[in-house]
């Protein structure tokens, strides 16, 4: 019988320490990587990459994480680099274009892994973006001013094929984002178009730059290209000279008012001194006397 | 007897509590020294490895060091409103305590100031301030204001020493060395008492005694409208000018009752300051309490009503407890009401209470300075992206504490050098036989 009731808590205290094995190995939160693709119009390619992790039916970001990304084909695996997510668990890499990467058929793959840690899991996420062309033309027929958009892709085989069904945005570049001018669909040749709008505002010279993208495609990611003309309507800057708190000339008023105040007080000290001074001389006349 | 030998007999009889230095006075002498050499160390540190060894960051840009900056400039109306006011209004009882207002006022506006070149980053790049300043910012404003308050102030005190110098020259008993000597009849100017001296000498004072209390205002309005220009919740605001004007009358005469003390206590010189003083001086103070009290309520209750968002932020971490709650129901209630009822309440008023209400109003108007820089600084309108935890909270590094040590061991040391080299006490005033006996000290 006692046999019996040590072999029962013995097997209770090893179900136990089970349950808490496989309950630490439950406590690793699983975490899970997003990720994105830009190209720009200098050919800069970037990845961006988001952080985070589900907790108590939350999605929460997770700051300070370091996460590798590559680009990989079947034979080659390129390290890009490291990265560190910020506050809001996001990071990016920049991808110079001199770099060479390895392709695909039709575009390239990317991989970004997180080694863990004491709180969170290994995780990994790869994206494969085929690769997109944007060309620009731009026309002028009267005061119509047209923007066409030819969009192409690389196949299977590697040839440049037109891209058609494929969203583009039309954009002015102001000063701290880019202004939309317009949303189209590419036909069957590729193509779309929009008005450029005549109020537009360019700088002394009327130029502007507009950038056209595909933005967050499915496929391409976002592929951006941009070009310069001066279409806008021209920037007349006339300098006023305005004596005022912003500008390097203080208002009149306040100049007076402080050569009033300190000269006030200053002529005063000066009495004050020529005062002492003549004190010192009747002093000194009358040791003479 | 006539007038010269009485204010040389008194000379001689004030010149001897200041004798021999006691051991109590050699100790705390090097006491106050080797605080300084800290806060030299301090600075050593700071100007060598930079502000990253201060507590400040990109919020909180001003620390202790700018509340240090305003307290000592405030306490500096101790000569100029005290001094000033007084003398204008010829109270003949001011007379033995108006030296102790005019040195506090020097001294600590020679002090003050240094804090601002503590905050700067370069320090190097001070005289940029006169090369480069606008004449529209209110800094360049504090700055021309603060050095012509500098000039006046020591101008004032050396218009009042004068008379002594011109004793202490003539004087045969004490032992002054052959240098000590010459200097003073340097500084006496050939004063010799003609009736025109005296009369150009009076004219001199009362002039200065009018220039120094706008003056003073003036830099006081100046240096609160460096906040209150500056679109801050908890800074913009109209009353700020007065409400600093007062807060720094307080606290100046608050030090002022404190200096008085030390003098009447540790210098025995209860002869020359007596009870009468610390009961006229504490009415001053229960006034100066009270305008201090309406200012803050008023300033508090505006903004509290008003409920604007970001105003709201910087006065609930005000109101909270477990933020600035206790300093803030310390430095708006017990500052004002514990002065209060020791110089207003007949019962509790003496010399001890009056001078512990002073020091608790100098603490609670310290601590009042901390409240109105360093919680708005940490609300910023525009969040800085990516900022890091310390950014949130300032607390002041043991390099900003050594440094404000420092200031007041200066300010201390200052004091017991100037009181060897000039009567504390103005002796050639209180030797002086009023023409009207009917002193405007005595209605009141």
């Amino acid at each position: 019988m006692i046999l019996k009731k040590v072999f029962r808590i013995i097997l209770i205290m090893i179900m136990c320490s089970g349950v808490n094995l496989i309950a630490r190995a439950d406590d690793l939160i699983i975490p899970q990587i997003s990720a994105a693709y830009f190209k720009f119009s200098d050919g800069t390619k970037r990845i961006t990459v988001s952080f985070s992790a589900r907790e108590n039916d939350k999605r929460v970001n997770i700051p300070d994480a370091e996460l590798q990304i590559i680009a990989q084909n079947d034979e080659i695996k390129t390290t890009l680099g490291n990265v560190v997510t910020n506050q809001l668990g996001k990071a990016s890499l920049d991808i110079d274009p001199s770099t060479t990467l390895p392709t695909d058929q039709d575009g390239y793959t990317f991989s970004v892994f997180f080694g863990g840690n004491t709180k969170l899991d290994k995780a990994s996420r790869s994206i494969h973006v085929t690769e997109a062309f944007l060309e620009i033309s731009l026309n002028e027929n009267d005061t119509i001013k047209t923007i066409t958009v030819r969009v192409f892709k690389r196949n299977e085989k590697g040839e440049k094929v037109i891209a058609p069904d494929i969203p583009v945005e039309f954009n002015v570049k102001r000063l701290f984002c880019l202004y939309p001018i317009g949303n189209e669909k590419t036909d069957s040749s590729g193509l779309c178009s929009t008005e450029f709008p005549l109020n537009m505002p360019g700088d002394k010279t009327g130029k502007v730059i507009i950038v056209v993208r595909t933005p967050d495609n499915e496929t391409f990611g976002t592929v951006e290209e941009s070009k310069n003309i001066n279409w806008g309507k021209l920037l007349v800057y006339e300098a006023k000279p305005i004596r005022g708190l912003g500008d390097t000339d203080a208002p009149l008023w306040m100049v007076y008012t402080l050569l009033v105040l300190l000269s006030g007080v200053w002529l005063h000290v000066f009495y004050i001194i020529f005062l002492v001074i003549r004190i010192n001389i009747i002093g000194k006349k009358a040791i003479k006397s | 007897m006539d007038q010269q030998e009485i204010a040389q007999q008194k000379l001689v009889e004030i010149s001897a509590h200041f004798g021999k230095p006691s051991k109590f006075s050699k100790v705390l002498f090097v006491f106050l020294i080797l605080i300084v050499l800290l806060a030299f160390y301090a600075l050593i540190l700071q100007m060598t490895r930079g502000q990253i060894v201060t507590g400040m960051r990109d919020y909180v840009i001003w620390g202790i060091y700018e509340v240090n900056f305003i307290f000592f400039i405030g306490i500096s109306y101790a000569g100029a409103m005290i001094s000033g006011i007084l003398h204008l209004l010829h109270v003949e009882w001011r007379k033995p305590i108006i030296r102790i207002a005019e040195m506090i006022t020097v001294i600590s506006v020679l002090i003050g100031p240094l804090y601002v070149l503590l905050s700067m980053g370069r320090m190097d790049r001070f005289l940029h301030i006169f090369e480069y300043g606008r004449i529209q910012s209110p800094i360049v404003w504090d700055v021309i204001a603060i050095t012509t308050y500098l000039g006046c102030s020591i101008l004032f005190l050396y218009l009042a020493l004068i008379r002594d110098y011109a004793l202490l020259r003539d004087n045969k008993e004490l032992k002054i060395s052959n240098f000590r000597r010459k200097i003073y009849r340097k500084l006496a100017a050939t004063y010799h008492e003609l009736p025109l001296q005296k009369k150009l000498l009076n004219r001199g004072l009362s002039l200065m005694s009018a220039i120094i209390i706008p003056l003073a205002v003036i830099v006081h309005s100046v240096l609160a409208w460096i906040f209150g220009m500056t679109i801050r919740p908890g800074w913009h605001s109209t009353i700020f000018a007065p409400y600093f004007v007062i807060a720094a009358v307080y606290s100046g005469t608050a030090v002022l009752i404190i200096a008085m003390w030390v003098f009447h206590k540790y210098y025995h010189l209860e002869e020359y300051i007596t009870e009468k003083h610390f009961k006229y001086i504490g009415l001053i103070l229960l006034v100066l309490a009270g305008l201090y009290g309406y200012f803050t309520f008023s300033e508090y209750l505006t903004v509290w009503y008003g409920s604007e968002t970001w105003e709201l932020e910087v006065i609930y971490k005000l109101f909270d407890f477990s933020d600035y709650g206790a300093w803030f129901y310390l430095a708006a209630f017990v500052g004002v009401l514990v002065p209060m009822i020791f110089t207003g309440i007949p019962f509790f008023r003496n010399i001890n209470t009056i001078t512990a209400g002073a020091v608790i109003a100098v603490i609670c108007m310290w601590i009042k300075r901390y409240l109105i820089i360093v919680p708005t600084l940490e609300t910023p309108l525009l969040p800085v992206q990516d900022y890091r935890p310390e950014y949130v909270h300032y607390h002041a590094s043991w390099v900003e504490w050594s440094l404000t040590a420092g200031g007041v061991a200066l300010f201390l040391l200052f004091f017991m050098i100037f009181i060897r080299f000039m009567p504390i006490i103005p002796v050639a005033d209180i030797s002086e036989v009023p023409e009207n006996k009917e002193f405007v000290s005595e209605k009141l």
